[in-house]
């Protein structure tokens, strides 16, 4: 963790620190055209006033920095480091190509943001939620609290030293780890922990049983009981997998949502549910 | 009234001061919203509660690229709100914070489009190197989208709670259960986005082991990530290895290649 500074000038530290400290509003002027394009100018003025000293030089790097830019925020700031030692070359280096700094940035973009949300919002949020959310239904207030810690400590530890770890390994560090098969090695294994944690969830969350009975031969049977018997957490799963196997029909969650609680009234007017 | 309507209108602008200008640490979701409302209310218990049991709801209908499928936010606090002021229960939260949700993408929706409105502005001011101006724009985004939250919370309170207190209190029973059942159902949502997002065949089977791990053996969420963080760490050593070993026979047979090109030159 300390040697991602070495090497580092005093300046260098203080420019990053900025950039760090501003990337806290890369959601501020989130929009529909260009994303987070201007959350990612503002953070990036600090290195663009270090690095170039002329209007031109500066007014051609901030044009560059507002184009189009989403990204998982968890991941943000590592791509801000790149950007920064990207221009950093290009300020001392002539014959630099400054379209490559826009095309890295667009490139890393996806992938990043597809391992940030796995990370972040399918594992670390997931874990630290499911804990909060059982403190949280028994009426303790450390339900929040432990979720705000659980998901903040890796969030911005991530951020922080993010930023230092794009600047100095830059971009040919992340295609190296990509060739190498480092990257879908880490993914895979924040894929085991966040599927396992699912799994577990389904159950938790999902709630549904049926209140259905009926009558063979004189005996009460309890459909539930006789689900349970054969899976526990059967309807839970079924409907787990019947809005996965929309989603991955393209269905737009918000019509799945609308069918949700279409059937659901359904299901309990017919008294099959609640 | 007067002044609920102005805790909650701040707790909104704060709750979405913290999106824009903290980069979403988690605050504005629905365990932290319910608890602070229930707080500012004077009902911290039911605040935690309803608060959670909505973090169920919403904990996988998350907004992933700018897609936004529901206001969780919103939706959790009118919800707790409506309902502790109405003194109602935890399903009564539910069953307005979903409805509300859907209702208020429209506002993030809205002030989104305002700002894509200003982004030839922002051109301008990149075109004449005015950083100033930047900063100023990028400054006032980051007020403005908790203030108009702010004051849709203050005015949802001041105008929305007789007619909602109102309207809970006359729902029929048979409404309210299907709501209940709807409020149990819709984590399956959230799950299969989240599933969506970790979905690969190679690995899915570890969905499995969780789920039987938590239906079978009972076993507390900490402990089934802890199982699967030793599983991943073990699989990952191995892939490293095995990745080493590959990448160095990669090299080798570079190598060999190389000399027998110059040999075969040689010659």
């Amino acid at each position: 963790m300390i040697r991602i500074k070495e090497g580092l000038s005093k300046e260098d530290k203080k420019m990053l620190n900025k950039v760090f400290l501003r990337s806290f509003t890369i959601f501020a002027s989130w929009n529909q055209v260009r994303a987070s394009g201007l959350s990612f100018e503002y953070a990036m003025l600090p290195v663009i006033n270090r690095y170039y000293k002329t209007k031109e030089e500066r007014t051609e790097a901030m044009k560059r920095s507002v184009d189009y830019f989403n990204i998982n925020s968890a991941l943000s700031t590592f791509l801000l480091g790149i950007t920064a030692s990207m221009e950093k070359e290009n300020s001392e280096n002539d014959d630099f190509d400054t379209y490559s700094i826009n095309a890295v940035k667009a490139s890393l973009m996806g992938p990043l943001s597809g391992i940030g949300d796995s990370f972040f919002w399918g594992t670390f949020r997931v874990i630290a939620a499911g804990i909060g959310i059982s403190l949280g239904q028994d009426g303790s207030v450390l339900g929040p609290i432990i979720f705000l810690l659980l998901y903040n400590i890796p969030y911005i530890l991530t951020r922080y030293f993010g930023t230092y770890l794009g600047f100095t390994l830059g971009s040919k560090y992340i295609k190296e780890a990509y060739e190498n098969g480092i990257m879908s090695i880490i993914t895979k294994a924040v894929g085991i922990v966040g599927l396992m944690m699912v799994g577990g969830m389904i159950c938790q969350t999902v709630g549904l049983t049926t209140t259905l009975n009926f009558n063979l031969g004189g005996i009460e049977y309890k459909l539930q009981e006789i689900l349970d018997q054969i899976l526990k957490g059967m309807l839970p799963l079924t409907a787990t997998f019947t809005c996965f196997g929309l989603i991955r029909k393209k269905v737009s969650p918000n019509l799945i949502l609308i069918g949700i609680i279409v059937v659901s009234f359904v299901l309990s007017l017919l008294g099959i549910c609640g | 009234m007067l002044v609920d309507a102005l805790l909650i209108g701040l707790l909104m602008f704060l709750g979405m001061l913290t999106d824009t200008g903290l980069g979403d640490p988690m605050i504005k979701r629905p365990l932290v919203m319910g608890t602070l409302t229930g707080l500012v209310l004077g009902d911290l218990h039911s605040g935690i509660v309803m608060g959670a049991s909505l973090e169920v709801i919403f904990l996988g209908i998350t907004s992933i690229g700018g897609a936004l499928p529901s206001d969780s936010f919103t939706g959790a606090i009118f919800g707790t709100a409506f309902a502790i002021i109405s003194n109602q229960s935890t399903e009564a939260a539910m069953a307005l914070a979903v409805p509300i949700s859907l209702l208020a993408t429209t506002i993030t929706t809205v002030v989104n489009i305002g700002f894509a409105a200003m982004m030839p502005q922002v051109d301008k001011f990149n075109e004449e190197g005015n950083q100033k101006g930047v900063v100023v724009i990028q400054m006032a985004c980051m007020i403005l989208k908790p203030l108009a939250f702010g004051v849709i919370g203050f005015l949802g309170i001041m105008l929305g709670s007789d007619v909602i207190s109102s309207l809970i209190n006359s729902i029929p029973d048979v409404i309210m259960n299907g709501l209940t059942v709807a409020g149990q159902t819709l984590p399956a949502l959230g799950m299969a986005m989240l599933l969506n997002m970790l979905w690969d065949k190679k690995i899915a089977v570890f969905l499995v082991l969780g789920f039987v791990l938590y239906a079978y053996l009972e076993l507390p969420l900490i402990a089934i990530c802890l199982i699967g963080v030793v599983i991943a760490m073990y699989t990952s050593y191995k892939d490293i290895d095995l990745n080493n070993s590959l990448n160095s026979k990669r090299s080798e047979l570079a190598f060999e290649n190389d000399n027998s090109e110059e040999d075969f030159f040689n010659d």
